[in-house]
């Protein structure tokens, strides 16, 4: 075989096994793994609504503005539609395959920056066996994510031939790209354009390099036009600004950012952190024989956008991690590099094999942990057939305030409205997104403090998630509470209304709702 | 002039890692103001030899269980000298010794890797990074590491001399590794085996001589002259049967070996596992070198004694993280070796100081002590108390191991002590601490259950360990707890003692 037929065939074994890894919790799920609910809500919006951009998703019955960028949603609709496929099986296995997608993308994009063809591959292997590379993107809710990080590979290789190999033709993919990144993800687009700032600076710093990345603002700002001005329209700038600030609401600050990034604990690895370890050294070796650009590329993303910067991250690190190994560790492991020892193939198997059993682990656990079961999609069917539509639910489930699967689905299965549930607000501007985090923490813990916990709040129904909680304990002997819905871990009390009391919550719901659900519909 | 350099670096790190080792080590007992976790069932033991005259006693008063004084009495014996010579209390000497003692495992760890990796330099490397971690600032520098720290200084002090007496052939070291290998087997019933096991492989590598036979024998037959007498009198008085049984918890199984990859328990370091992967491609490192004396030490200490295995094997681990790191990580940062240095130093000061401070979260408080002075006071002596902290696991639950020593009153689901009695059944004796504790949340009728025939008197509820599963937890002490509200309307219970984070509830007759 000649190298570039060995190298092929490295890449391709490499993207069987990651095929594998990232394929096998979808397979072994029967719903999509964890979130998704609203952009299952928002798929189906836009189908509902003829493919034309809504004013609001009916997502929760809360009026949230329809400001997501919408491909990926364009994206599966078209799809469920032309197949006969459900949108929730598309939800299951797509976000696993695009994300397979990301490994020969990454591959491309590493042999472009780092100087041999043997680090990109080992970077490569590094990138397939992190968890950070695919945990998120697997999900239901990586509808967005998964599609926004391949473009986003794509267009950040773009961006560097953009200042290293100037042309007309790589001006145009650049902004095709970068188009694409725009209306699919958010996040996505702010780490394109980190990594393109880097770059410029890194490679060009000329007056020409600034017209040809102004070229390509100004060709995805004219072209991804029919979003973000139909979202304009209707709304003004206010969804934009409060994603930004919901955003900022959830993320730590620069310094924080900088802390963090010194725990270097973000690739997600169960066991032990070989590939951080590896990588984080790696910045480190490279940083000493002063080729800075991808440490610098760590620094930035952590400082410029820490949210969602982890999974962006992975980028520079796996890079770092495949020269360490290369260049340090492999090395020493054999006398001469043409014939490989009894060691550095055992090395070589067990670096695999832990890291293939480490993600399966993350996988696994994403499955069992994080995704509703078949008990939750009981319960939520019979929400749906046996309460009134106007009812207000409470759901303690011991979760975190963006990675709730029960919270983030019961309100699109369940088709009643969820009191706490967060998600979408983060495109509501009415400042109150951190008072949501904070309501929904709250809420939580009344799971261990006790009924008198609920006592301010309104609603009509309780839905608790774990049997044997304190709350639950109370619950079951309150005159004012009624079991009515036990299922496994399952239960769900309704509130005994007394005489002279009545629910004004729903009766400022019912007023509230209709001008809402009318206008989702006329649009 | 290059290894004048050499030798004052290597100088100034031994004394920065026997300096902040010793700093991180003592820290906890410190911070916590009390012996950390464990060493409840030692504090009576120190005063059963106290009350006796240093006579050993036949059996100890902990937790009124007949549990034989079986257990090599030497840290024991120091214990409870100091306390009487200096009139300090036993629990000073908990709180502080056992850290002291852990302090001294540093240099004594340099001269263990002075024998094996014989570059000073290498050497003084691997002993910062055995200083620095976290794990050893853990099991050895607890309550319960009075009799641990003195075992695995003992251990590492026979190791340093079998390894000369194979190497070198000469009798002189026979009675230094004698005098180490009877002091080891006086402190602390694992260590014994590790100190049996270091010299039999040390013999493998260096010698493989009749010679070395023949002084080994003479060293084992020293050891027995020595230490025998205490196991002889124990077998007299108890028979074989505490041995046995203690021999039954060791953990050995078949699947024993599995835990030999999991560096990250071995290190606990809480941040980033900087010490662990690097202590992994060290050991790849020396198999692609041939060099297999460091991988047979970290398996073979895996596979012989896998419960406390998690602790020793740190020393090999550190070696190979050492030989790594000089070997091939500062080569590859050439004359820039600040930069590693850069990476290096915050990361592990970070995990050590983390690590340090929720080590010392793992202490009985003052309430607690307050509440085990009113059982002292106020029930009978004969009362049997069902101890519930919300800790599963029993090694890890402090307020269980203290309870007995503490409050005077027999605890039916304290373990502590009874690896002499048990054997395998110290496994039921886990798993139903695990079932009774699930009863706080489950309330009255588990309980019930879960007790079965066993007798109790009290219930004893502090509801807020400090750890879950030995896991660092966040739960605190509710009065909304299943369990005690049924208790409080249960007309079988009537509660005695009640302060902000713990209630004891008596049983009605």
């Amino acid at each position: 075989m000649t190298d570039r037929q060995q190298e092929y065939f490295f890449v391709f074994a490499v993207l069987l096994l990651g095929t594998a890894i990232r394929l096998s919790a979808p397979f072994s799920a029967s719903f999509p793994l964890n979130d998704g609910g609203l952009f299952y809500q928002m798929i189906r919006d836009l189908q509902a609504n003829q493919y034309i951009l809504p004013v609001h998703t009916e997502y929760n019955f809360a009026l949230i503005p329809y400001a997501y960028p919408p491909l990926a949603f364009y994206l599966f609709g078209f799809i469920n539609q032309i197949s006969s496929i459900t949108l929730l099986k598309l939800m299951q296995f797509l976000p696993a395959v695009i994300s397979i997608m990301t490994i020969p993308a990454f591959y491309l994009l590493a042999k472009q920056i780092l100087e041999d063809p043997q680090q990109a591959l080992w970077s490569t292997l590094a990138f397939t066996l992190t968890p950070r590379a695919f945990d998120w993107l697997i999900m239901g809710g990586g509808v967005t994510r998964s599609l926004g990080l391949l473009f986003a590979i794509f267009a950040i290789r773009q961006a560097w031939l953009l200042f290293s190999k100037p042309s007309t033709s790589t001006l145009f993919f650049t902004a095709a790209l970068s188009l694409l990144v725009v209306v699919t993800h958010p996040e996505a687009s702010i780490h394109v354009l980190i990594a393109a700032v880097l770059f410029y600076l890194w490679k060009d710093r000329s007056i020409q390099g600034a017209s040809r990345a102004g070229a390509v603002g100004i060709i995805v700002l004219i072209f991804s036009a029919p979003w973000w001005g139909t979202v304009l329209r209707h709304h003004g700038i206010d969804p934009f600004l409060a994603a930004l600030h919901a955003a900022r609401s959830d993320t730590s600050s620069a310094l924080t950012g900088i802390l963090t990034l010194l725990k270097f604990d973000f690739t997600d690895e169960p066991f032990l952190q070989i590939i951080s370890v590896v990588g984080l050294i790696g910045l480190f070796f490279l940083a000493a024989q002063s080729k800075l650009l991808l440490p610098a590329w760590v620094v930035f993303t952590s400082t410029l956008e820490p949210r969602g910067g982890t999974l962006y991250l992975i980028l520079p690190v796996a890079m770092a991690a495949g020269i360490l190994l290369n260049q340090v560790i492999l090395p020493t492991l054999t006398k001469n590099e043409n014939s490989k020892n009894v060691v550095w193939i055992s090395f070589v198997s067990f670096f695999i094999l832990y890291g293939s059993i480490s993600s399966l682990n993350v996988a696994h656990t994403i499955n069992q942990r994080l995704t509703l079961t078949q008990e939750d999609l009981d319960a939520f069917a019979w929400v749906k057939a046996n309460t009134p539509e106007d009812s207000t639910f409470i759901l303690l489930t011991q979760g975190l305030p963006l990675n709730d699967s029960t919270s983030e689905w019961f309100p699109v299965l369940a088709e009643r409205r969820s009191a706490v549930t967060i998600f979408g607000y983060e495109w509501v501007n009415d400042g109150e997104f951190p008072r949501r985090i904070t309501d929904y923490k709250n809420l939580q813990i009344c799971a261990t403090q006790g009924l008198i916990c609920l006592e301010n709040e309104n609603l009509n129904y309780v839905y608790i998630q774990e049997e044997k909680t304190t709350l639950a304990e109370q619950l079951k002997h309150s005159p004012e509470y009624q079991l009515v819905y036990q299922a496994g871990k399952i239960l769900i009390f309704k509130k005994n209304f007394l005489s002279g009391e009545h629910n004004l919550l729903a009766d400022l719901r019912k007023l509230h709702k209709e001008p809402g659900s009318a206008h989702a519909k006329s649009h | 002039m290059q290894n004048r350099i050499k030798d004052k670096e290597y100088f100034l790190l031994l004394i920065l890692a026997f300096l902040l080792g010793g700093w991180f080590r003592i820290m906890p007992s410190w911070l916590a103001g009390f012996p950390v976790n464990d060493g409840g069932m030692f504090y009576t033991m120190m005063n059963d030899l106290q009350v006796n005259n240093f006579i050993p006693p036949l059996y100890t008063t902990y937790n009124q269980s007949n549990i034989p004084f079986a257990y090599p009495p030497l840290a024991l014996y120091i214990g409870a000298t100091l306390s009487h010579v200096l009139n300090i209390s036993e629990l000073d000497i908990l709180q502080w010794l056992p850290s002291i003692i852990n302090t001294f495992t540093i240099p004594a760890f340099f001269f263990l890797a002075k024998e094996i990796i014989v570059d000073r330099f290498k050497c003084a490397i691997a002993t910062v990074i055995f200083a620095f971690t976290p794990h050893l600032y853990e099991w050895l520098s607890m309550g319960g590491g009075l009799t641990r720290s003195f075992g695995t200084i003992f251990m590492m002090l026979t190791a340093i001399f079998s390894y000369r007496m194979f190497t070198h052939g000469h009798n002189k070291y026979v009675l230094p590794t004698i005098l180490f290998g009877s002091l080891t087997a006086l402190s602390h019933t694992e260590s014994i085996i590790f100190a049996i096991m270091l010299p039999i492989i040390f013999w493998f590598f260096t010698s493989r001589s009749i010679h070395g036979v023949k002084l080994g024998i003479l060293t084992a037959i020293g050891v027995l002259i020595f230490a025998g007498p205490w196991y002889l009198l124990v077998i007299y008085k108890h028979g074989f049967d505490p041995y046995l049984s203690a021999l039954r918890t060791g953990g050995q199984n078949p699947f024993a070996f599995l835990l030999l990859f999991n560096f990250r328990e071995i290190t606990s370091e809480p941040i980033i596992d900087l010490i662990a992967v690097t202590g992994f491609l060290g050991l790849v490192f020396h198999i692609a070198k041939k060099e297999y004396i460091i991988p047979i030490l970290y398996i073979a200490m895996y596979l012989i004694q896998p419960r406390s295995a998690h602790t020793i094997v740190n020393i090999p681990l550190a070696m190979a993280a050492g030989v790594f790191f000089t070997d091939v990580l500062l080569p590859g940062f050439k004359k820039r070796t600040g930069l590693i240095l850069g990476l290096v130093i915050p990361l592990t000061m970070a995990n050590s100081i983390y690590q340090i401070y929720v080590i010392s979260l793992n202490a009985i408080t003052k309430d607690e002590r307050s509440a085990f002075a009113w059982v002292a006071d106020n029930t009978p002596e004969d009362g049997r108390f069902l101890v519930l902290t919300g800790e599963p696991l029993a090694f890890c639950d402090s307020t269980s191991e203290w309870f007995p020593a503490l409050a005077e009153r027999q605890s039916i689901t304290t373990i502590q002590g009874q690896e002499w009695v048990s054997g395998n059944d110290i496994h039921k004796y886990l798993a139903r601490k695990s079932s009774l504790e699930k009863c706080l949340i489950e309330g009255l009728k588990c309980l019930e259950q879960e007790l079965g025939n066993i007798k109790m008197d009290y219930v004893y509820i502090a509801n807020y360990s400090p750890t879950i599963n030995c896991n660092q937890s966040r739960s605190q002490f509710l009065e909304t707890n299943p369990l005690i509200i049924d208790l409080k309307k249960s007309s079988k219970y009537v509660m005695q003692y009640e302060s902000t984070k713990l209630v004891v509830f008596m049983k009605v007759k």
